[in-house]
């Protein structure tokens, strides 16, 4: 059979995965709503095809740290997240409460792990754990040995710290794939010695009763107040990632995803710069955990599994590399959106990967892209 | 004698597996003085450079720096702090980031534009005036090769000769003492050659010891003061441009015979 070349990428463009979407739906939803399925499929093809494919890839000049201010746009656009994330929990309930809280959260892992993956370029797939040692580290402390939240704060930072001095020490010289693979399974063995060491962490039972945190004048058990206890480490944590990104500490980071040879070429200890990157986005992930635990007054190994580690690199990815607003958005949109999408049940994660998919066709380097 | 020599290498050698990439290379760079390393193709001359700058580790012999720095057995960023600055072959810029952000960071590490971390997190104003003094002598090196205009270009998006002489500004700002080229000319065309050509002399009146390699004979006598000739990994032959234009066994190795 010979087609015509242009029926052939006809075919090949809009036929195929049409047929494909109806075969693979109507098993599940049945003749009409497949064949619906199929049409929005089809013409969300000609629309990127037509409208959005065609348009000339604009390059934009490259970023450069210390000089730039943000612009009137950026500034405004950081304002009104800031306004918002202190009004609108006023108004809000428990539950959307508990969904914005568990956004902190998220933000401040994403944030922690984006100094590796998106500044360094180092692939960390065990990140969880770091979230991990700092929940159980205020656990341990409180309930065994009664040392208060804010003491345990910064213990839960050290000793994640020094936790990834294990990691980053012997895989300094490891990148992309297999650095993946030895986090990966740092991140496990952290999850197994905390299922397992009974006496310590009281295996998969977990620890319970760990105790709220409170200042001497001000309670802060109450889901608002506790809110705005992570927000104040957020907004510290993204202060000061933005203030390091944009020093030469930022710069170190960047010409060693860059081009490693030439950082070393240029008198950059690119180990030095490595480890020290390491510890640092491992201090957040454990002040987080600390923060975490306080909030769930119950720790357990579940809540740190492999695909919580996935989940907050897929922030990273979908906000944008490197970029810390980017991040911040990707947090929101991958705690939010499987939220909001709770109503649809059983095609709650199809929506969920779909929207994904579509958002990286369209954005293919994150929602608010990468920066240097 | 012993201390007008900015690089003793000693009798080094280099083995991949079973193949004697450089054989006990022996060679004085004397202080003040445009050296240039000719080779056919596979002679050992990167690897030269590769030894000397951390990258590789000879199998035998030193290379002392200054006449007193023992080179061999360090890390590549512990010999570029000692004031050692190398271009690479195939080039190795920071693509995605400005011309003057590349730049930059090869002045980051000298200890006049030094600052905390502190200094950082607090923009304190030790930091504006160290951060602003560097952006500024940044640009200077770009004016000095020639590039300054497309300073918030990315590196990865300007011509190939371009990316060499923004290799070379990265260099110069680390303030280096010896400035080891590879293939410099390469890819150039006539005019860029010309250029490099005057940067390379500027450089040298700037007290900046100059060792390259280079295929370009025209090139290279314009600008060596003394030439050392690698084949197969041994020292066929050095001396004068003039001298080694005539030597039989370098005409033979590398410019062929007729």
């Amino acid at each position: 059979m010979n087609l015509p070349s242009s029926i052939r990428s006809i075919l090949k463009a809009y036929i195929l995965p049409l047929v494909w979407i109806f075969a693979v739906s109507l098993p599940i939803m049945g003749m009409v709503r497949s064949i619906f399925a199929a049409v929005f499929v089809l013409a969300g093809l000609l629309v990127f095809n037509l409208f959005i494919r065609k348009k000339p890839r604009v390059n934009k000049p490259g970023f450069s740290w210390a000089h730039t201010r943000l612009s009137s746009a950026g500034r405004s656009a950081w304002i009104f997240a800031l306004a918002a994330a202190i009004i609108l929990p006023l108004f809000l309930n428990g539950y959307s409460l508990d969904v914005f809280t568990s956004v902190l959260f998220y933000s401040m892992l994403a944030l922690g792990l984006n100094l590796l993956v998106g500044d360094l370029g180092l692939l960390n797939l065990g990140y969880i754990a770091f979230y991990g040692i700092g929940a159980y580290t205020y656990a341990i402390l409180s309930t065994k040995f009664g040392i208060g939240f804010w003491s345990s704060m910064m213990l839960g930072g050290i000793v994640a710290s020094a936790f990834s001095l294990i990691i980053a020490i012997p895989t300094l010289r490891l990148k992309g794939d297999y650095l993946a693979i030895t986090t990966l399974g740092f991140g496990e063995i952290i999850r197994i010695v905390l299922n397992n060491w009974d006496s310590l962490t009281n295996g998969p039972n977990g620890i319970m009763n760990i105790p709220r945190p409170s200042l001497p004048w001000i309670q802060l058990s109450t889901g608002i107040r506790f809110f705005y206890l992570v927000l104040c480490f957020v907004i510290i944590q993204i202060y000061i990632l933005s203030r390091i990104k944009r020093s030469m500490f930022g710069r170190y980071a960047v010409a060693i995803r860059e081009n490693e040879r030439a950082s070393e070429m240029v008198a950059i200890n690119t180990y030095k710069v490595k480890t020290l990157y390491f510890m640092l986005s491992a201090f957040f992930g454990g002040v987080a955990g600390v923060l975490f635990a306080s909030k769930q007054m119950f720790v357990s190994p579940d809540s740190f599994t492999f695909i919580e580690s996935v989940y907050v690199l897929a922030m990273v990815i979908l906000g944008g590399m490197g970029n810390i607003a980017g991040v911040l958005l990707g947090a929101f949109t991958l705690v939010v959106l499987p939220e909001l999408l709770r109503e649809f049940v059983i095609y709650r994660m199809l929506i969920f990967a779909l929207l994904l998919i579509t958002m990286m066709l369209f954005k293919p380097n994150g929602l608010l892209g990468k920066k240097a | 004698m012993e201390n007008s020599a900015i690089l003793s290498i000693d009798n080094v050698g280099v083995m991949f597996g079973g193949l004697k990439a450089l054989d006990g290379v022996t060679i004085d760079i004397k202080k003040g003085e445009v050296l240039c390393i000719i080779g056919p193709n596979g002679a050992g001359k990167t690897t030269l450079f590769n030894c000397i700058t951390g990258f590789l580790k000879p199998s035998s012999g030193s290379i002392l720096y200054d006449g007193s720095v023992e080179l061999t057995g360090r890390r590549p960023y512990e010999i570029a702090s000692q004031g050692i600055y190398r271009s690479f072959q195939n080039l190795a810029l920071f693509a995605n980031i400005s011309a003057v952000e590349n730049v930059l960071i090869g002045g980051s590490k000298r200890a006049e534009f030094s600052y905390g971390i502190t200094d950082a997190i607090f923009r304190t104003k030790k930091f504006l005036t160290m951060e602003s003094a560097l952006r500024q002598e940044a640009i200077g090196m770009l004016e000095f090769v020639g590039i300054a205009g497309k300073k918030d270009n990315k590196a990865g998006e300007l011509s190939y000769g371009e990316r060499k002489l923004l290799e070379l500004a990265r260099g110069l700002i680390t303030k280096p003492k010896l400035l080891l080229l590879d293939e410099p000319a390469a890819g150039l065309n006539p005019t860029e050659k010309t250029e490099l050509v005057l940067a390379i002399k500027k450089i040298r009146e700037q007290k900046i010891n100059v060792v390259l390699i280079e295929h370009d004979m025209r090139f290279v006598s314009d600008i060596a003061n003394w030439i050392v000739v690698l084949d197969y990994g041994k020292k066929l032959a050095e001396g004068l441009p003039d001298d080694i234009k005539k030597n039989k066994a370098v005409i033979e190795a590398y410019l062929g015979t007729r």
